[in-house]
């Protein structure tokens, strides 16, 4: 039996002469489809309007997903292509020598991307809001006098310490640390910092760490 | 009587008629995927809402939006871009740093509108978008380092944010100093970027500057 519509697009394949005013149904199909489905922010369209690889693009946003179907589900799930996301967390306070994982204050309206303290942090840790390709950097200015001693800015990721930055021997105030890293993190991912120190004094500090996506991952 | 689909501007004919749909195949023909194009020649005047436009000589690509007055706005989905720039100069105690740079080697859709011109000789930003800042600053002291501080870093719309600087605390030595330093940053257009150094301490010190000014992604 010969096929009366397009695979993927359902639109009307017609061969006989009489029947090619069904061609006018097709024109609406090709125009809500044409490179891309545009939606409002945030707005996920029923399964019955995707089909497997259409692009739905965000019209304010700037985000833009693939339809996936998932095949334990049958459902469509979105394959990120492009989101733009960036989120600066800050400290402002006392510096509090002992070990163990601290929190961010606030963060940096300016610099926000797609993003919101509300729903990208999370008790004051930032949340990695989809798997992807991350820069993650750093910054922490230190005042006080820590001679023969040290200083470390730590690195949280869920919990853990995994990265630091040490300065020694510093003579006197004013010293900044800055650290930049590329790193895979998942959905989720809860990161946050701390300080450590050998000794000395140190009066007061700031903290800054930003959060950049370079490429979602599926 | 004929009238147009919404977005693509595909010609409707009234219900069982044929009328002009043949002219349809050249449209669907002209924006089927993307549409392709030149940075000279730019994107077609019958762009539609939401079109996707590739520059097939820079690879920079938008979507173009109706801006609700005849016209369309371009909201890039990706603009490689890369400016690497240097200058060295004479710096005194107690003064900041003059700015301004000499491109190196190869830019990536780098030209003069990113310029800033005099006074400040910076870089203004084109196109919103989180970029990568990437900042060698070299300072050789003549003789000894008394007590004092270099200040070093961005300095954003004259602007120096604590982020974007790197302290340093030298006496007693006659050591150059190098910093890296390299931050991500939500530049809007317009936006002016300098390198920003002090110096506090050393009565005469050469300062050599380097910039590589990146796009991360641009921002709608």
């Amino acid at each position: 039996m010969a096929r009366s519509s397009t695979d993927r697009l359902k639109l009307f394949i017609e061969s006989d002469d009489e029947l090619i005013d069904q061609f006018e149904y097709n024109w609406p199909i090709l125009d809500k489809y044409s490179d891309s489905l545009l939606v409002d922010d945030g707005v996920t369209p029923p399964d019955s309007d995707l089909y497997e690889g259409c692009l739905v693009a965000e019209k304010t946003s700037g985000k833009l997903w693939m339809a996936v179907k998932d095949p334990s589900t049958g459902l469509f799930v979105k394959s990120w292509v492009s989101y733009p996301f960036n989120a600066v967390g800050y400290y402002y306070g006392a510096f509090d020598p002992v070990g163990g994982e601290k929190v961010f204050t606030g963060d940096i309206t300016a610099q926000r991307v797609n993003s919101t303290f509300a729903t990208d942090f999370s008790g004051g840790k930032m949340k990695v809001p989809i798997n992807g390709i991350y820069h993650w950097w750093m910054m922490s200015d230190v005042a006080g006098t820590v001679s023969n001693a040290r200083i470390s800015l730590q690195g949280w990721i869920n919990g853990a310490f995994v990265t630091d930055l040490t300065h020694s021997g510093q003579p006197s105030a004013n010293t900044s640390y800055h650290s930049i890293e590329t790193q895979y993190f998942k959905a989720g991912d809860l990161l946050s910092w701390a300080w450590w120190r050998s000794g000395g004094s140190v009066s007061a500090a700031s903290v800054y760490m930003g959060l950049t996506l370079v490429s979602p991952v599926m | 009587m004929s009238t147009l689909t919404p977005k693509a501007s595909y010609t409707l004919d009234a219900a069982g008629t044929i009328g002009v749909q043949h002219s349809n195949w050249d449209r669907a023909d002209q924006i089927a995927g993307l549409i392709y194009t030149t940075k000279a020649v730019g994107p077609p005047a019958n762009a539609y809402n939401g079109c996707v436009v590739v520059e097939k000589d820079t690879g920079i690509s938008y979507r173009m939006f109706d801006n609700g007055a005849g016209g369309f706005n371009k909201k890039y989905i990706n603009y490689p871009f890369i400016y690497y720039g240097e200058n060295s100069y004479g710096l005194g105690v107690g003064t900041q740093g003059v700015n301004g740079w000499s491109q190196v080697g190869d830019q990536v859709n780098y030209d003069d509108t990113w310029k800033e011109g005099a006074p400040g000789n910076g870089i203004k930003v084109q196109v919103k978008g989180l970029y990568m800042l990437g900042l060698h600053i070299y300072v050789t002291p003549n003789g000894v380092w008394p007590a004092g501080n270099v200040d070093m870093g961005y300095y954003i719309n004259k602007t120096l944010n604590p982020k974007h600087h790197v302290f340093f605390e030298q006496s007693g030595y006659p050591f150059s100093l190098n910093i890296h330093l390299s931050v991500v940053e939500l530049l809007n257009v317009g936006d002016i970027i300098n390198a920003y150094v002090y110096n506090n301490a050393i009565p005469l010190c050469t300062v050599n500057q380097k910039i590589r000014f990146s796009m991360i992604k641009p921002v709608w």
